[in-house]
């Protein structure tokens, strides 16, 4: 039997998910370990290994592939826990970190709380040097200097240093020169450097990403140092390796020095998840939506592939590497109804969070919630709550709907229920629109894929708000992210900066910059354990409008010598970016290059999914029984069938409404609406024809 | 007994506005409508070629109701707030029946609903069931507009016709189709032809995007609900206000804040402000301030009260209140014509959005520190940058930068010190600063500093923000405009309630080298070879008595260089041991 492993650690589980041969998929699930996220780790490959009748050292041994989505990185930064560091930067601008381009994300609120810089200023430390906006020396790097501020630094106890100066991704001679001393005078201490961590202009980007390397970079190393050598020690003979915020996957070592490209290790998974999904069903152009306790995380895939930005904030710094474009808002089934004093209902952003949870959990919350809503309009059986594993009290979450909420309002319970179902609806659709419609996609053309327990009974009503007529509630929806990971590739991401106009470009320039960027790519990929077979390097331009200072990102035709007819290619190519992302272009107007991005794949061959055999039931035995469904459609009661998700089987149809139940995942097929079973068993939901989706 | 100490009248207005007829539509409709106003503003930052816009956001999106009201707004920086409706209603009252569908509107004019010049204002009528519904509006600040200087700030202006070209009531697009030969009418007049239609199209292509969006969302919901619900969103807002200022005991106010000069007449200008609260109604009066002055420190009245909605938006209220005209009604504000916040004739304004708001701001706030101690902050920073302009020697074009780097700090207030380098108190820390990397490309010249100024901030148990020192050296034998416009350097951020004020703003050519000069805080000057500009602008006020800061905090603060050792002593009454440490024997004494 040969097989993959997949381990992604969430806030509440740890999933695993083997893949064999042949693709069928096994997934295991337990508690995670926040404390040691490893051993959770283990206690879930432990249950496989036993599914499997094997030994650990027996299971392991015989991984093809094993692959870690860790938020080791993510909760260092989140709860302020990691190294004590240092910065070292070019005297005179001791606190751009701290001065964060003087942007804030609230301008009428005078008391907003802004995260504290990772580097207090007496860390901060100047150092004489300076080069010119080419890159030449201005002035020459004063050694002693950087020596003094390493020995205050012992004495601080600092164990990492970030090294920023301006213009070092013109030329990094100096910033690897402190580099070196640094490591000789503080042997032992994490160093990383702007120039290879992100040699890209900008400094307070750059620099913001550099020391959030520094400064988680220690506990990652401790913790993948140790895994990698547990897993090893116990038997893995073949890649460990870490998902990044782009998507892919990279080996341990790689992911300690990039420590900043896996703080979206986590959700990163989820998307590839998508495109795994994408792949299976060809599929090419879907929404994922993600509705869990807190919050709800959308995300496009574009013809098979997802959209990155080049930066993001996350828990409130700022970070410059290419991740996966996450939006993210406070809605989720723990999301808090509430009326302010003057008598507007609000859904969130609060969150009775797992404790106390929705009302109807009965663990002392008192505010409802939208479970709460969706137990009081029928959608969720209280009878069978997460399997029939929770009680449910329904008397109570009845009796504080209508207190907080319709009493208050001057309506029915259900007209308040409804309410609140769909105002976060409406939030939820317009946090899809944000990925879409304001990035120049049409939704029209995106078929939603709603995973997370809950964003099932929402996924057709936020469908009809975006004006999507497709909803596919895939198979495994639970341990989606881990199901993706197994099936990314190996993913590098390099930047350099280059400047240039077209026209105008020296194309001996440009592509000797290319040249170098690939040499070092390609470097770094075959250290990674890639085969020169499996690795190939696609290319990006950042480029913008003369004058502009915002830039798109296009890819530019790999795997050759860039000519004068391919520039006029990549022009074309980048209006018609522009004028998708933002409803114009200007032929006319020059161009500027601000960046070239290179990144190596290493390509992971991926499995050929079993396909599901109809089976010999009919749809309607798999009716388990009918509930009443409050829907604002009919302003009415509505007695609906309940499906048992178990039993339907390829090729079954069915009308809404209607109700499908599993564990986990409930979904409402709403009035318009009908259902059917794909051949990979993922439940697809198209809008009724003739039906308006308006 | 005043109407709030009754509780009867709150109680009926709740009533009244409780008996809305569709809370859900209510809750649905209005947040849709601040999802309209991100969309058309993020359809601007992604359009505009001026850094103005795509990276300082000096801008706004509002939409504006049948009866020219505003009905929702998203800012980029609030000076814009509220004013953009009178140039709405100068549309309205000057076109009558002939606004039609694929109509766009122009106005800059500021004694016809604009504040300055530079400010021109976009309107795109919004029309369904054939009846006029809607007005999608956007405000944008653009680089030059004419007039005698670079930029269009002008320090020698005295006439209004100094400081660029005067946009009246304007229909530059007919049938969705531009009128080229007006639209030409404007650009020939100003410095930068190409740059000012490319961003007015991107104003255009925002309200474009507003309209399709408003019309799907009356699609759904109908005329009749539609115009229901904003009923209800404007009377909504207003009850909130009128609650909010309900809380306070009622009575009457003092606030005055004091301008350096116009740049021009060496006198200082009085801002005087009194705001009297009554029940639920606020009246601010502007009786006693200084008449209208030679320069461009005028403020139009709309700008006035735009600086007192922003004085109650930020203290008075909480930050998720709606932006609308119902949130505007209880507060009723007169201001003596002829003065500097309410000029008549033709005189100049182009510092009204800055300097002259600032102070209004300040006044203001003053005013209401008295009863809302825990809300009102110290002084801010003033504006002390200025607009650099000159032909760059690398590839001889013409350019013009404004001065984005080097800010001053926010002042304290309870219970949070105020934030260093983020810019003067009436942009709130709407303007974004670039990088020095992207600068030194852009524009000619070498930054050799832009770093906190230790005891820049006024001391306080919550003290100002720092404001950091830059300074930039032009290319050998370039020829350089510089044209300051701020205020401050004589009237610091005031402090509050024992606490002590900020610095003052400094500015220099040259320092500490030959033909080293100290700037006018209002003034042009031209460097014939090279040279530098340093400013040192102000940090924020302090909020409270210094020698209530805890020990320990003032220690950090001098570990970090925020404050030195000696302020530390003298001023806060902490000494310190060699090191770090508190000297608690020497502490205790000194703080007695």
């Amino acid at each position: 039997m040969r097989y993959r492993i997949g381990v992604d650690i969430g806030g509440t589980f740890t999933d695993c998910v083997v893949i064999v041969e042949g693709g069928v998929i096994h997934t295991f699930k337990e508690l995670s370990t926040p404390e040691d996220q490893s051993i959770g780790l283990y206690n879930v490959i432990a249950k496989a290994a036993a599914f499997f009748g094997q030994d650990l050292r027996t299971f392991l041994g015989g991984a093809d592939l094993f692959v870690h989505g860790t938020t080791v990185a993510t909760n260092t930064l989140l709860t302020g826990t990691g190294a004590k560091t240092g910065l070292i930067l070019t005297k005179g601008f001791r606190d751009t970190l701290e001065m964060r381009r003087a942007h804030k994300d609230n301008i009428w609120d005078l008391f907003l709380h802004i995260a504290q810089p990772l580097v207090p200023r007496y860390l901060r430390r100047g150092v004489a040097e300076r080069l010119d906006y080419l890159g030449r020396e201005v002035t020459p790097l004063n050694e002693g200097e950087v020596r003094e501020i390493c020995a205050d630094f012992r004495k601080e106890g600092v164990t990492a240093v970030a090294i920023c100066t301006l213009f070092s991704y013109l030329n990094d001679s100096h910033e690897k020169r402190i580099r070196a001393i640094v490591e000789e005078e503080l042997p032992g201490v994490f160093v990383s450097h702007s120039s290879e961590v992100l040699p890209q202009i900008r400094e307070y980007e750059r620099q913001s990403t550099t020391v959030a390397n520094a400064y988680v970079g220690p506990k990652l190393t401790v913790y993948l140092t140790n895994l990698e050598q547990k897993l090893k020690g116990d038997g893995l003979e073949k890649a460990f390796y870490v998902v990044a915020s782009n998507g892919g996957m990279m080996t341990a070592d790689t992911a300690i020095r990039h420590a900043s490209a896996t703080l979206l290790s986590g959700p990163a998974a989820g998307a590839t998840g998508a495109i795994f999904f994408a792949n299976m069903t060809g599929a090419r152009n879907l929404i994922l939506m993600d509705m869990g306790g807190t919050s709800f995380d959308v995300t496009l895939i574009n013809d098979g592939t997802v959209t990155l930005s080049t930066e993001g904030e996350i828990a409130g710094y700022r970070v410059a590497k290419p991740m996966i474009d996450i939006h993210t808002i406070g809605a989720g089934g723990g999301s808090v109804a509430w009326i302010d004093q003057w008598g507007m209902l609000n859904v969130g952003p609060e969150s009775a969070y797992s404790y106390p949870g929705p009302v109807c959990y009965d663990r002392g919350g008192v505010k409802p919630t939208v479970t709460d809503a969706n137990l009081l309009l029928g959608y969720l059986n209280k009878d069978f709550f997460l399997g029939g594993e929770m009680k449910i009290n329904e008397e109570k979450c009845r009796q504080m709907m209508e207190e907080k909420i319709a009493a208050p309002m001057n309506m029915g319970l259900e007209k308040a229920a409804a309410g609140i179902f769909q105002i976060v609806n409406q939030n939820m659709a317009d946090a899809a629109k944000v990925v879409s419609v304001q990035k120049g996609y049409d939704p029209r053309e995106f078929a939603l894929v709603s995973a997370g327990g809950a964003c099932s009974i929402h996924a057709c009503k936020i469908a009809e708000e975006v004006g999507s007529d497709t909803v596919i509630v895939p198979m495994a929806a639970s341990v989606f992210c881990a199901l993706g990971m197994l099936e990314s590739d190996i993913r590098l991401d390099n930047v350099r900066s280059f400047t240039g106009t077209i026209p105008g470009l020296s194309l001996e320039d440009f592509n000797t910059c290319i040249a170098d960027t690939e040499k070092t790519a390609m470097e770094e990929l075959l250290k990674e354990g890639v085969e020169t077979k499996d690795a190939l390097l696609e290319r990006y331009l950042d480029m913008r409008y003369v004058g502009q200072h915002h830039e798109v990102t296009v890819p530019i035709p790999g795997g050759c010598v860039i000519t004068e007819g391919q520039l006029e290619e990549i022009a074309q190519v980048f209006h018609a970016a522009h004028k998708r992302l933002y409803s114009y272009d200007t032929p006319a107007t020059p161009l500027e290059i601000v960046n070239l991005r290179v990144t190596a794949v290493g390509t992971v061959p991926k499995t050929d999914l079993s396909r599901q055999a109809a089976g010999d039931l009919k749809v309607g035995d798999a009716v388990k029984n009918t509930r009443k469904l409050y829907f604002e459609e009919y302003g009415d009661w509505k007695d609906v069938p309940v499906y048992d998700r178990a039993l339907l089987t390829v090729g079954h149809r069915l009308q809404g409404p209607a109700v499908i139940e599993e564990r986990i995942t409930t979904i409402v097929v709403h009035p318009k609406w009908d259902a059917r079973i794909d051949e990979f068993g993922n439940v697809v939901m198209e809008i009724r024809k003739g039906a308006t989706n308006e | 007994m005043s109407e709030k100490t009754t509780g009867a009248a709150l109680e009926k207005r709740k009533a009244e506005f409780e008996g809305a007829k569709d809370p859900i539509t209510f809750a649905v409709i209005y947040n849709r409508l601040l999802t309209i106003n991100r969309e058309m503003g993020i359809t601007m930052i992604n359009t505009s070629i001026s850094p103005i816009f795509a990276e300082a956001h000096d801008f706004s999106c509002a939409v504006c109701d049948w009866d020219c009201r505003i009905v929702s707004q998203v800012d980029g920086v609030p000076s814009h707030t509220a004013s953009a409706m009178e140039s709405v209603k100068a549309i309205v009252k000057y076109f009558g029946d002939d606004i039609h569908p694929g109509d766009v509107f122009v106005l800059n004019d500021p004694y016809m609903g604009g504040t300055h010049l530079q400010d021109v204002t976009i309107m795109k009528p919004i029309f369904f069931g054939g009846r006029l519904q809607f007005i999608a509006i956007n405000r944008a600040h653009h680089g030059d507009v004419g007039g005698m200087e670079p930029g269009s700030y002008c320090p020698k202006a005295t006439e209004l016709f100094h400081e660029g070209v005067r946009i009246p009531p304007l229909r530059i697009y007919s049938g969705d189709e531009p009128i080229m030969d007006v639209i030409n009418m404007i650009r020939i007049n100003t410095r930068m032809p190409e740059e000012i239609w490319v961003d007015m199209k991107a104003q255009v292509a925002s309200c474009n995007v507003g309209e399709k969006r408003i019309l799907e969302m009356m699609e759904k919901y109908g005329e009749e609900k539609t115009r229901e619900t904003i009923e209800d969103i404007h009377l909504y807002a207003e009850n909130r206000m009128r609650d909010e200022i309900g809380r306070l005991p009622d009575g009457v106010y003092h606030g005055h804040a004091t301008l350096d000069g116009d740049g021009l007449v060496d006198e200082p200008l009085d801002i005087k402000v009194k705001i009297t609260i009554q029940g639920r109604d606020a009246l601010v009066d502007f009786e006693g301030t200084s008449p209208q002055c030679l320069g461009p420190s005028n403020s139009p009245l709309a700008n006035t009260a735009t600086c007192v909605y922003v004085a109650f938006l930020t203290t008075v209220t909480t930050p998720d209140i709606p932006h609308n005209e119902g949130v505007y009604r209880p507060i009723r504000i007169t201001a003596p014509e002829g003065s500097v916040v309410n000029p008549s004739g033709n005189a100049p304004v182009a510092y009204c959005t800055l300097d002259t708001a600032c102070a209004i701001l300040e006044a203001c706030w003053m005013a209401l520190a008295d009863i809302l101690p825990g809300r009102v902050p110290a002084g801010w920073n003033r504006w002390n940058g200025p607009t650099v302009s000159g032909v760059d020697p690398r590839n001889e074009n013409f350019y013009v930068m404004f001065g984005f780097n080097g800010f001053g700090g926010a002042g304290g207030a309870q219970s949070a010190d105020g934030r260093p380098y983020i810019g003067d108190g009436i942009d709130l820390g709407g303007l974004i600063a670039p990088n020095i990397e992207t600068n030194e490309v852009d524009y000619p010249h070498i930054t050799e500093f832009n770093e906190f100024t230790e005891d820049s901030c006024g001391a306080g148990e919550y003290r100002g923000g720092n404001g950091a020192r830059y300074r930039i050296k032009f290319y050998d034998g370039a020829e350089t405009n510089l044209v300051m416009f701020g205020d401050g350097r004589v009237n610091p951020p005031y402090g509050l309630f024992g606490g002590l004020p900020g610095t003052c703003n400094m500015a220099y050519i040259n320092e500490g080298l030959a033909g080293e000069e100290l700037l006018p805080a209002k003034g042009a000057v031209t460097l014939t070879d090279g040279g530098t500009f340093t400013s040192y602008p102000s940090g924020g006020g302090g909020w409270g008595d210094p020698k209530k800061r805890p020990a320990e905090k003032v220690a950090m603060d001098v570990k970090n260089g925020y404050i030195s050792r000696r302020a530390a002593q003298e001023i806060y009454g902490v000494a310190l041991t060699e090191g770090f440490g508190v000297d608690a024997a020497a502490t205790a004494k000194l703080r007695g």
